[in-house]
């Protein structure tokens, strides 16, 4: 494990709530939550505990990344 | 015809022939695009693949999800674009075969998978100053000792195989003959007993994180 991953363990661990928001949950919002923040609005807000998910599991967080660049770069790409 | 809203993307799927055989085209050539992106700046997967065998995993997901697309349509309730929808199916897709082929390079340096935590936590050695090293070693000790002695047998499974030995967590939910959520909860409740666990003994992340020197 590089330092990273062990601050990544650290953080979690500390930042833990009583309930929190499952990865079948996460994905069931995550397509809303990403157009929501592409369109420049506060999705954080719009969609309580996604953050908060992304910061606890790695592996959903990578999706996010993942999909926010694909949606973004499809945006910014004019179409012909 | 430029396919442009949820509408259009549902009856263009649902219609037969060359509607929907120009809607399949056009979504396949997105996640051809996300795909070929995203394995060109993943540094690991770009060592790991060959450009051949990326090329071919990039047909194969796209492939697979189109059809996994076509099977779950009828889910599809219109609260994002058809399109982000779509590309969050095709994402998982790929980033699930990613995970199972890096697991299977990973998997054979442990003998025992999810079986105790490592001795020493990360890849860089102990602090070069004496005093530190020692902190170093008496906290890992402490959080190895949480983990061995009052974590459930199931959490240190999960806590151990997917943190420590980079184990995915659906593959876990195989091996565990469970699904995902239950896996996540299981791994919530170690990180709550770890939390409550240090808290008790006076330790603090700050505290942690500055004695491993990592300050960002």
């Amino acid at each position: 494990m590089n330092r990273g991953k062990f601050r990544q363990l650290i953080r979690s661990i500390f930042a833990v709530k009583d309930q929190e928001m499952l990865c079948s949950e996460f994905f069931d919002i995550l397509p809303r939550f990403v157009d929501r923040q592409v369109a420049g609005e506060e999705a954080d807000k719009l969609f309580p505990g996604v953050s908060h998910h992304l910061q606890q599991c790695p592996e959903c967080n990578e999706v996010y990344e993942a999909l926010l660049k694909a949606v973004q770069s499809n945006k910014e790409t004019p179409k012909k | 015809m430029e396919i442009e809203t949820n509408q259009d993307w549902l009856r263009a799927l649902r219609a037969a022939g060359l509607e929907q055989e120009e809607a399949l085209k056009d979504l396949r050539q997105r996640f051809l695009h996300t795909f070929r992106t995203y394995l060109g700046k993943s540094q690991g997967d770009r060592r790991a693949l060959s450009s051949e065998e990326a090329r071919q995993l990039a047909e194969d997901c796209a492939q697979e999800a189109l059809l996994k697309i076509q099977e779950k349509l009828g889910s599809f309730r219109g609260e994002s674009q058809f399109t982000t929808w779509a590309t969050t199916l095709a994402i998982r897709i790929l980033l699930q075969e990613l995970r199972r082929r890096r697991w299977k390079d990973l998997s054979l340096r442990h003998s025992h998978i999810g079986d105790h935590p490592p001795d020493w936590p990360i890849e860089d050695p102990k602090s070069q100053d004496p005093e530190k090293a020692l902190q170093q070693d008496e906290v890992w000790q402490i959080v190895k000792r949480i983990i061995q002695e009052d974590l459930t047998a199931r959490q240190r499974y999960v806590l151990v195989a997917n943190v420590f030995q980079g184990m995915p967590l659906d593959l876990i939910a195989d091996r565990l003959g469970t699904n995902r959520d239950n896996v996540y909860k299981v791994l919530h409740d170690a990180r709550k007993k770890l939390k409550r666990c240090l808290t008790k003994r006076g330790i603090t992340q700050e505290e942690i994180l500055h004695i491993f020197e990592i300050t960002r």
